[in-house]
């Protein structure tokens, strides 16, 4: 064991489950909540999470306040946060929930730091005195698999990031009821970037509590991927919708997905979601999601930092589980776990019918394109908040092209 | 995994561990303002020099404006009044609690009474009472096996009425766990050994009770594969600083599981026998934990199975065969208390007949059982266990318990 001091924290409380929804405003009155301002994307309006919300809160004595979504083409994403401010304080509500993923989740911890701290903390950014306050109770209702960045302690304003152990939601409720119809490929994104964030955490973080939350979430996925996606045979009708009969299947997935979000808030270095999103933004291809580009690069960021560790052949453990893992010599576990990754991308684009990548080449991105990106990764300053030195980035460039 | 129709989670403890965390101290009070704190303890951590680590790591950034050590193994509401009028005198802002159990569930005791400003802890008692977060604290666990540090409760005796009574709330969390090396180098043999076993039986009950989910089952299994790794190899050799570091996270990560999926009737148990005869709690559950497991057997044997694998290794579970893990689980929990027994010299009892107190007197002579059957009846613990339990049960359990042989598992009835 390492023998630095490490922390760990996460601030949500996670309700899971059927009826979760149920529980909420016995949560939220218990953090002193009265009057709910509820924001909501347009994935919420079509699993009409609505229907299952009013009902929940009909008898606790709060009152909800229902925002429609967002038009996105009637305004800035300013304009937004000062009507969604407007409202709030001139109706004197006291509470957030977020109902969706991405940016409704931003917009409401945006929302909760204008109404907590004062609107004045867009212009002075973070300040340390910050630090111990406390901000509007705030649930976060998954509607997707999401990014994992919803449940994290981190917004995206305006191109702004926001970074307080507060932002975190204090409640992160996932009701398969809420579960909105999706694409696969949005849902493998999700899972793939959850499974990314929760396999590095497990092998490179030395921490046993960020282990424990990283273990789960690797189960969870395990368990609930396949079984969504191998059940339908209906690739080629993309986008294809994914309904009411696995719901339970989604709700673990974006249940891992939040978990990934706590681990995210406890370490800045998970490189392949890292690469991943860097690749989604900077490589010229419109089929590579992040989340993808995260699984692709996923065992060989393991084989290249982790090589044949007792750590890495722990991994099998969550994948495989106790019965393969048992099965398995020590001296072959490392190279199972990295097996059994592997084995998922393989067994994706077989079902994909080729739409979802093993390598970045099957997503269209040629040597001439990565060794840009190898440039790239060396010149710009875009690892240092994740902590990775130039030694790393030497390493990095190494998994682009082995990737 | 099993993952139950719904299930709550979560502990936002921050939680900092190390071989120094207490340097992290004045860091962690300072972001709430706090610089005046009250140092709570009792008189063993303060002779063992423990209470001189905490104040060496703080000295020159915190004013501390007392040292208070006069925290009873088994505090009692009065206590906890008397200590709360001295916190308020003295001017202090904030609570580091260095200890065991004892110690942090006193200092969650204050902290309701400073922060709420009454001097009535009872109004606290049920769910909700708190509306609101209270002042800081800092727990510093010494103990490594309550996992208090990490817990939503607060058992606090009421002697004048012979029962202990529980808080539960979210905001009886503290706000940071300093789990540092150090705190545990000097803990004595037999007290490593109960209080590890207090740890162990929250872990296996939080995998095998009725409100297990995926996240509660992760942070226990990794808990019970630490005191498996690590119990036994410090009671010969404490010096191991790496050793005692994960036997302490061990205890947290069984606190936080425990916490999260409750626990059953081994806890039911153990707070009777501790509140009849005096015993401390590691030494119930270290003698009790097998028991509960052979008594719920029927309902809950793919559960107990399933532990197999973070108490024995994955070595010994593949070569189990498919219709022995159970029961092996529950032969592992006991060779390790026979294995206690040896390296500590036969002061960790394996059976409660065999619990002496220091004038070697025996703790729980048998004519106490009916007594202690009678008060399990009314602890809470037990609406959690996966079978009913009557007085005719408890008493079963507990002569065998006493004898220190297995359950006649034919005798268990089947609800």
């Amino acid at each position: 064991m390492n023998t630095d001091n490490f922390t760990f924290l996460c601030r949500s409380r996670s309700l899971f489950g059927k009826n979760a929804l149920e529980h909420l405003p016995f949560e939220l009155s218990g953090m002193g909540a009265r009057k709910v301002f509820v924001l909501r994307d347009n994935a919420s309006e079509s699993s009409d999470s609505i229907r299952h919300l009013r009902p929940a809160f009909a008898d606790s004595g709060m009152t909800l306040g229902l925002c429609p979504p967002p038009d996105q083409n009637s305004g800035t994403g300013t304009d937004i946060l000062k009507d969604c401010y407007r409202t709030f304080t001139g109706k004197g509500y006291d509470s957030i929930i977020a109902l969706g993923t991405g940016p409704i989740t931003d917009l409401a911890k945006a929302l909760n730091l204008a109404v907590s701290l004062g609107p004045e903390v867009f212009k002075r950014g973070i300040q340390p005195q910050d630090q111990a306050k406390s901000l509007l109770p705030f649930a976060y209702l998954p509607t997707r698999g999401g990014s994992g960045r919803e449940s994290s302690c981190r917004a995206c304003c305006n191109a702004q990031i926001f970074e307080l152990p507060a932002l975190a939601p204090d409640i992160v409720l996932t009701d398969e009821r809420l579960m909105a119809a999706d694409t696969k490929e949005n849902i493998i994104c999700s899972a793939f970037s959850a499974l990314s964030v929760c396999c590095e955490t497990f092998v490179f973080a030395d921490n046993p509590m960020a282990k424990a939350y990283a273990s789960a979430g690797i189960s969870l996925l395990m368990e609930h991927l396949f079984p969504l996606l191998e059940t339908e045979n209906e690739w080629n009708a993309r986008p294809a919708a994914v309904g009411n009969k696995y719901r339970r299947n989604l709700a673990c997935i974006a249940h891992a997905s939040a978990i990934s979000g706590f681990l995210l808030a406890n370490s800045t270095s998970i490189i392949s979601f890292h690469l991943g999103n860097f690749i989604a933004e900077n490589a010229d291809t419109s089929g590579l999601t992040a989340g993808s580009a995260a699984a692709i690069f996923l065992p060989r960021v393991l084989e290249q930092f982790a090589g044949n560790t007792p750590a890495l052949a722990q991994l099998l453990l969550p994948l495989g589980g106790q019965d393969a893992f048992s099965a398995v010599p020590p001296v072959q576990q490392a190279a199972a776990a990295i097996h059994i990754l592997q084995n998922i991308l393989n067994r994706f684009y077989q079902i994909s019918f080729g739409a979802v990548p093993r390598s970045l080449g099957d997503a269209g991105i040629d040597k001439s394109a990565v060794a840009r990106l190898q440039e790239k990764i060396q010149q710009e300053d875009i690892w240092t908040e994740t902590g990775i030195s130039g030694a790393g980035r030497d390493k990095i460039a190494a998994v682009l092209l082995r990737s | 995994m099993y993952i139950p129709d719904y299930y709550e989670f979560g502990c936002p403890v921050n939680i900092v561990a190390g071989h120094d965390s207490l340097e992290k101290t004045a860091d962690i009070l300072a972001v709430p303002g706090s610089s005046q704190p009250m140092l709570l303890t009792d008189k063993g951590v303060r002779q063992a020099g423990l209470a001189d680590i905490v104040l060496d790591a703080v000295k020159d950034r915190l004013d501390i404006k007392c040292v208070e050590d006069g925290v009873p193994p088994d505090s009692d509401l009065k206590v906890v009044r008397q200590l709360a009028q001295l916190y308020n005198q003295k001017g202090c802002d904030s609570i580091i609690a260095v200890g065991g159990g004892s110690v942090l569930d006193t200092a969650k005791g204050i902290n309701m009474l400073v922060s709420e400003k009454t001097d009535d802890l009872m109004q606290f008692t049920g769910a909700g009472a708190l509306k609101r977060k209270l002042r800081p604290l800092i727990a510093v666990p010494t103990t490594a096996g309550t996992g208090s540090e990490v817990t939503i409760a607060a058992v606090i005796a009421d002697h004048e009425k012979n029962r202990k009574m529980i808080f539960g709330s979210h905001f009886l969390l503290p706000d940071a766990a300093l789990i540092d090396s150090r705190m545990t180098l000097t803990l004595p043999a037999h007290i490593r050994a109960a209080t590890a076993m207090d740890a162990m039986a929250h872990a296996v009950e939080a995998c095998v009770m009725l409100s297990k989910n995926p996240l509660s089952d992760a942070h226990a299994k990794e808990a019970i594969r630490r005191i498996m790794k690590h119990l036994l190899p410090l009671i010969a050799e404490p010096e191991n600083k790496e050793g005692r570091l994960s036997l302490a996270l061990a205890a947290a990560l069984a606190g936080i599981a425990f916490s999260n999926s409750l626990v059953g009737m081994v806890h039911a148990l153990g707070h009777s026998v501790g509140s009849v005869c005096h015993v401390p709690h590691g030494n119930c559950m270290a003698i009790l934990l097998s028991y509960g497991l052979e008594y719920n057997f029927h309902k809950t044997e793919e559960r107990i199975a399933d532990i197999l694998f973070s108490l024995a290794g994955p070595e010994i579970y593949a070569k189990t065969p498919k219709s022995q893990p159970a029961q092996k689980s529950i032969d592992c929990i006991r060779k390790l208390n026979r294995d206690l027994f040896q390296a500590t010299k036969g002061l960790h009892a394996t059976c409660l007949k065999d619990l002496k107190d220091r004038e070697q007197h025996p703790m729980v002579p048998k004519e106490k059982l009916p007594e202690i059957a009678q008060t399990a009846l009314g602890d809470g613990m037990v609406f959690y266990n996966p079978e009913d339990v009557d007085y005719e049960d408890w008493l079963m359990v507990l002569e065998a318990a006493w004898e220190g042989v297995p359950l006649d598992r034919t005798k268990v009835r089947k609800g």
